[in-house]
């Protein structure tokens, strides 16, 4: 209640605080500036470019089409426009406005960091009235060489759900696994996302931006955007022909890990518009530690390649893309247990009962996971500003897990699944007409999941064939101070099921599900300083294959989980509102949320059910749906104390019940706090430049709201953890060299997340120390 | 190269790797006989005539059996009468998934991840020495001595499959430690009872 009460008060207060500041408060101040950037030599819009404007502290990206609009200036001042990107010169333009105004900023190359750096080229942003969150190269470099769902978790409102130290997955303001949708490089990624000790099957070196968008985007990326999405994106490919790239080294020494990242690319002379790149990744790591010991099996190794290729014409362009990410990786020997009586044991011990040395081998249990991703896209503009895109995807997962089993069948995965999906989409969108823009759009899916015979074990999800398709549009209003969008969308999805139980008994079925969803949200402009964006959307999910079928023991958790195949869609409802503001030293964006979501479906224990076997007796789980409500508020401030201090905060805090039931939802993250304190140290010079400090500390609060019954123990107490950066870049000839030194846990501390599925088992991880190397030609 | 970029052709070829690219329908499901699991065991209480730290079988033993089902358990109402002050062989038989029998030998294959352990008893009721050929200590056979009657108890008696290395902190002085979940592992057989200790001849029922 006192987190509620103080994030109330600063809602409440920001915009008394703060309102004398807003200059453009002033009623005569309504004049706009529009505007297009483009690329000098090619004459190709260039989208992602910053802009600024001075007086004022508006600060916006061009568009996917290069422009880029302010708003709420005042007549009679002189402002200053300057435009920058990597790779660019920056360019600034003054202008004394009487009446709106229109740009064409021309951006030219720069040329002493020419091949230093990617070349922003033609790219689609993310358009919509929910607020889009972008984690910032200095916090994705931060924490580079981690997981995906490590690098989304500096933002506010995400968190990770982790199983042990090698596998974590993304949450978004409680979210997870089928109710997220992950957009790598514009395909959703298909793995099998169910589980939730199945992470991501995502290289991070591959993508250069990391977005966010909490609301439910179920209008226009179709099924599983309930809480949110989360988007990678690689650079786009250089425009001129000369050879470069980079390379990326980093030490971890909590693991005695080791990465390599090394990628090339280049413009074809030849062809003009013909461009291409290749990227590879190498990871290694052996045993991590706690504060206190060392955790038995936690071996990694990741190898990924990727390769890329576009033909860019002026008004179309032509995208061919590979990847390939595999995985192997050792899951926790102490979390390897057979009863409640096990997992009672541990918990009573709070640590492992064996001690560990420190080995690169990784043993079983273990996951192996090789996923293969192919994309085609057609991208064009049509004159006057309308756009279509088509966009192929084929991704194959093939995921195999492997357990202590008896007579030498360690060798032998216990699961063994190959997933192939296959995406077609295809959009339109209509020029600007009289402030009007449609988005229509198609997605089509065909997914077919096949177990691999020859496991000697019943497979926990049964031979599938699924086809979704679905057709939307979405209305756009654009005026000068505000912004409207209306979303509806049609879902079709077959669903075709048959697999044996453990008796040889044939099982599983057809299913059909139809669903509407739609969407209404806005933006404000409202002052120079401040925004307003909010959403409602309606997004749904049909019921996953081990929500409909699972029947066996759960890896790690001493459960036996029951699906229950009449199971119905889940719908949710999330409402978000963004207020931000935006003013001389301070930067405020805030996140309020409330998701309804109608048949939320989740494993409960089901009451005095248990089942024998000879190998002991088991709590029996069964999925269930009821409905649900997710109440919350992130909060993400920057205020500069000075020219080279900032104090960065972000707060993020949950509230979920089932309704139906009143009572508490299993792994909802507690609240958390992180703030930082950054330092832009005083040495620059030609030799190095960009030099900083930033010492940060996290304090994550007991989650108190749970169900003891539905828990082997209670959530583990609050914790505190402090951690140090330091980076800077240096000129290595006419080349760039960025240095990293990170240091997580600087105390050493001894703690255990609530979010983290082997907490009963272990501790959190202990001090980290990480030296990177990040090389540009 | 311009051909290519028409949208009708490249939507037609996105069509087309779509719906032959990959097989778009599921294999046909393949039933997997579970082989993990063990389909029955069977305790058998042999008397023997122990002495000076030896047995010796005798000519008409006592034979006492009881097998156990998939779930663990022995037919409804059954115990076992064992006698105070006598010893007996105790061995454990298992069949495997499909009911063949010597599965217990796998055990001993790999007794450097198995062991089992006997709970339940009162203090001071039981003892029990492994007696596995080549002392490999995990209890597929051993000698079990009634040293005074009790109230029944429910037996217990747990196959331990131990994580690589747990094995080498215990000893033979763990056949019923009552934190063996301490040692990691899984449980390969868990088997339950009900046993009265009598004195004699002198069998309650």
């Amino acid at each position: 209640m006192r987190i509620w009460t103080i994030l109330i008060s600063i809602l409440v207060s920001i915009p008394g605080l703060f309102v004398e500041t807003g200059y453009s408060q002033t009623p005569t101040c309504h004049l706009t500036i529009r505007g297009r950037v483009v690329d000098s030599d090619t004459q190709l819009p260039l989208s992602g470019v910053t802009l600024k404007i001075n007086p004022g502290t508006q600060q916006i990206l061009s568009d996917g089409h290069g422009y880029f609009r302010f708003v709420q200036l005042c007549s009679g001042t002189r402002y200053a426009i300057t435009a920058t990107s990597v790779g660019f010169d920056s360019l600034t333009t003054e202008v004394t406005l009487e009446n709106d105004a229109t740009f064409t900023l021309t951006l030219h190359h720069d040329h002493i960091l020419l091949h230093d750096v990617n070349v922003v080229g033609h790219q689609q942003t993310v358009v919509t009235t929910n607020a889009v969150r972008t984690v910032s190269h200095e916090q994705a470099a931060q924490v580079q060489g981690k997981t995906l769902a490590d690098i989304f978790s500096t933002l506010p409102g995400v968190s990770m759900l982790q199983t042990g130290t090698t596998i974590a997955k993304p949450v978004i303001n409680g979210m997870h696994s089928n109710r997220i949708l992950i957009l790598n490089n514009g395909i959703r990624q298909e793995g099998q996302q169910w589980g939730s000790e199945h992470a991501p099957e995502i290289d991070p070196f591959v993508a250069k931006e990391f977005r966010l968008v909490k609301g439910a985007e179920g209008v226009r990326y179709g099924a599983d955007a309930i809480g949110g999405v989360i988007i990678t994106s690689p650079s786009p490919l250089p425009v001129d022909p000369h050879l470069s790239g980079e390379l990326n080294t980093l030490y971890q020494a909590n693991g005695r890990g080791g990465i390599l990242s090394g990628m090339l690319q280049s413009g074809v002379s030849a062809l003009p518009g013909l461009a291409w790149r290749v990227q590879g990744t190498a990871k290694r790591s052996g045993n991590v530690r706690t504060a206190d010991y060392y955790l038995g099996n936690t071996g990694l190794a990741e190898y990924n390649v990727s390769a890329a290729l576009r033909y860019s014409r002026p008004q179309s362009v032509f995208d061919a893309y590979y990847s390939r990410f595999y995985t192997s990786l050792g899951i926790f020997t102490g979390a390897h247990v057979g009863t409640t009586a096990d997992i009672q044991a541990r918990v009573e011990a709070g640590r492992p009962f064996e001690t560990y040395p420190f080995t690169y081998d990784i043993d079983v249990p273990r996951q192996r996971v090789t996923h293969d991703l192919g994309k085609l896209k057609w991208h064009r503009d049509y004159s006057g500003g309308g756009s279509s895109d088509i966009q192929y995807g084929i991704q194959r997962n093939h995921r195999q897990e492997y357990d202590m089993r008896r007579a030498d069948r360690d060798a032998l995965p216990m699961l063994d699944m190959v997933l192939t999906t296959q995406t077609l989409d295809a959009n339109y969108q209509t020029p600007l007409y009289d402030h009007w823009r449609t988005q229509v759009g198609t997605n089509l899916t065909l997914q077919v999941n096949n177990n691999v015979p020859g496991t000697l074990n019943t497979p926990l999800i049964p031979n599938y064939d699924s086809f979704t398709g679905g057709l939307f549009a979405i209305q756009r209003l654009i005026r000068e101070t505000h912004e409207w969008e209306l979303g509806i969308r049609y879902d079709f999805k077959t669903f075709d099921a048959a697999g044996f139980d453990k008796r040889q008994n044939l099982y599983g079925g057809q299913r059909d599900f139809h669903n509407v969803s739609g969407s209404f949200g806005a933006v404000w402009h409202m002052s120079a300083a401040w925004q307003l964006r909010s959403n409602l959307g309606l997004a749904w999910r049909a019921p996953s294959a081990n929500e409909l079928y699972s029947n066996g023991l759960h890896h790690g958790s001493a459960l036996y989980e029951i699906g229950d195949a009449e199971l119905g869609s889940e719908h949710g409802y999330k409402w978000v509102v963004s207020p931000s503001y935006a003013n001389g030293a301070l930067t405020v964006d805030l996140d309020l949320y409330a998701q309804y979501i109608q048949d939320y479906i989740y494993a409960q224990p089901s009451p005095g059910e248990f089942l024998q076997t000879i190998r002991g007796t088991f709590p029996v789980f069964r999925y269930k749906q009821t409905d649900a409500s997710f109440f919350g508020a992130d909060l993400a401030l920057r205020y500069a104390l000075s020219a080279d201090l900032d104090y960065h905060l972000n707060a993020s805090v949950i509230r979920a019940r089932d309704i139906t039931h009143d009572h508490y939802l299993p792994y909802i993250p507690s609240d958390r706090f992180d703030h930082r304190l950054r330092w832009q140290l005083p040495i620059e010079s030609k030799l190095a430049s960009n030099s900083y400090l930033t010492f940060a500390h996290q304090w994550v609060l007991e989650q108190r709201r749970y169900e003891p019954a539905s828990d082997y123990a209670p959530p583990p107490p609050a914790y505190h953890l402090f951690s140090l950066y330091a980076g800077s870049q240096f000129a290595l000839g006419n080349h760039p060299l960025e240095a990293g030194v990170s240091i997580t846990n600087l105390f050493n501390r001894s703690y255990k997340e609530y979010m983290n599925r082997f907490r009963y088992y272990s501790h959190g991880l202990g001090r980290e120390i990480g030296i990177r190397l990040s090389y540009s030609f | 190269m311009k051909h290519l970029f028409s949208p009708l052709r490249f939507t037609l070829l996105s069509l087309g790797f779509l719906a032959f690219a990959v097989s778009c329908s599921k294999d046909d499901p393949e039933p997997e006989i579970p082989q993990e699991e063990i389909k029955s065991a069977t305790l058998t209480f042999t008397e023997v005539d122990w002495h000076d730290g030896h047995a010796e079988d005798l000519e008409n033993p006592e034979v006492v059996a009881v097998t156990f089902d998939e779930t663990g358990l022995p037919p409804v109402g059954t115990h076992l009468d064992l006698d105070a002050g006598k010893t007996y062989r105790l061995t454990l038989s298992t069949t495997d998934f499909a009911g063949r029998e010597g599965a217990e030998q796998e055990f001993l294959a790999e007794s450097d991840i198995h062991q089992i352990f006997f709970l339940g008893a009162p203090d001071g009721v039981l003892d029990y020495q492994y007696a596995d050929p080549e002392n490999k200590r995990v209890g597929i056979t051993g000698y079990l001595h009634v040293l005074k009657p009790s109230d029944s108890f429910v037996f217990n008696v747990v196959l331990r499959h131990l994580n690589k290395g747990v094995k080498a902190n215990i000893t033979a002085d763990d056949w019923n430690n009552p934190n063996y979940t301490q040692f990691s592992g899984a449980n390969d057989l868990d088997l339950k009872v009900e046993v009265h200790v009598v004195d004699g001849d002198d069998h309650g029922h």
